[in-house]
């Protein structure tokens, strides 16, 4: 209990001081992007991105390390498929090396958090549960177009433990008619950072960057097969890293 | 179409559309949380299932109620007896 508390103080340090450094240089840079929409939403993730780092190299690193490891450097646009163990899991997304700020594809409940949602939304995160197909492949299309990078955890809610639930379809349908790369990212050693309660032990969290889906694959393979097929993908790369670091 | 044809005609849109393995279909099996269905794949299998009984099933509402794989087999047989102009059963079997 007493890191829980210790790790959710600095984290609300981390928090108000992040926002009270970054404050002027964002107002600054909307400004001076003349209310652009897509410039603010470059921007907005810009800011999103270095909030993710400070939370995770500053506030988490007490508690838990983060090792992420890149078997695909030159993969830097897509769609990042990811398993999700925990609420720890769309920070750690900031971990992955990217060229360009990631944009997320989230639950309706973030949305709604009073101070969070109304940065993800800026930052043109993709509120999967009110739109529809087209609505999102849309927006989706109108972000890769850009070469921002899409963080998708398509199991919809944390598993709270190693496995990985069903996943949901939607975002494979759109790789596969956006004729767009899907990548693989393992995440493991954070289901109890914090756990489906919560509370928070400390650990060791590993990520890892698989190769991307073959194109001829995504091409290839009828959208149920694909994501069951990522799904198993992700399944046996998880329970490997999880042998590797004996979790 | 007697219930074991139907159960077997379902079986066969799963195998052939979703490439689900026969013996991964039993009808106490969740549509989603155990075959891993969701609603667009739904839609798929039910566009197939259309063909194979040749019934349109465009904004029934009854889809919407299924859970299992024993939900569906009992939809198409309803269906199937609707059609043939039987009364369906009151209570649902589950049978394989």
């Amino acid at each position: 209990m007493v890191i829980t508390i210790a790790c959710y103080l600095l984290m609300s340090l981390v928090t108000v001081v992040y926002c009270l450094l970054a404050v002027f240089p964002l107002a600054v840079a909307i400004l001076c992007c003349g209310l652009n929409r897509r410039r603010i939403g470059n921007i907005m993730r810009f800011f999103i991105l270095w909030y993710g780092r400070a939370i995770v190299r500053i506030a988490l690193r007490p508690f838990a390390g983060v090792e992420f490891e890149d078997r695909s450097p030159e993969q830097n646009s897509g769609i990042f498929i990811c398993n999700h163990r925990s609420a720890s899991d769309p920070f750690l997304v900031s971990s992955v090396a990217m060229r360009r700020p990631p944009a997320q594809a989230v639950n309706r409940w973030p949305m709604r958090l009073p101070f969070f949602g109304f940065f993800a939304r800026l930052g043109e995160y993709l509120d999967i549960t009110s739109m529809n197909y087209e609505q999102a492949k849309e927006r989706a299309a109108y972000l890769l177009g850009q070469q921002v990078p899409l963080f998708v955890f398509p199991e919809g809610t944390r598993s709270g433990n190693r496995e990985i639930n069903q996943f949901h379809g939607t975002f494979f349908r759109i790789a596969k008619e956006l004729s767009c790369p899907l990548i693989p990212v393992a995440i493991t050693g954070n289901e109890r950072i914090p756990a489906r309660d919560y509370r928070i032990t400390c650990g060791r969290i590993h990520i890892r960057k698989l190769p991307p889906v073959p194109m001829e694959l995504i091409a290839a393979m009828p959208p149920f097969q694909l994501k069951n097929h990522v799904r198993r993908l992700l399944m046996d790369e998880t329970a490997k890293m999880d042998a590797e670091n004996n979790l | 179409m007697t219930r074991e044809e139907i159960i077997e005609a379902v079986n066969k849109t799963f195998t052939e559309i979703l490439e689900v393995p026969a013996e991964d279909l039993s009808p106490e099996k969740a549509v989603f949380k155990d075959l891993g269905l969701d609603s667009l794949d739904m839609v798929d299998l039910m566009t197939g299932l259309q063909r194979r009984f040749r019934i349109s099933l465009r904004q029934n509402e009854e889809i919407r109620k299924i859970v299992t794989l024993g939900d569906i087999y009992d939809f198409f047989v309803k269906m199937e007896q609707e059609h043939s102009g039987q009364k369906p059963p009151e209570q649902k079997q589950h049978n394989t």
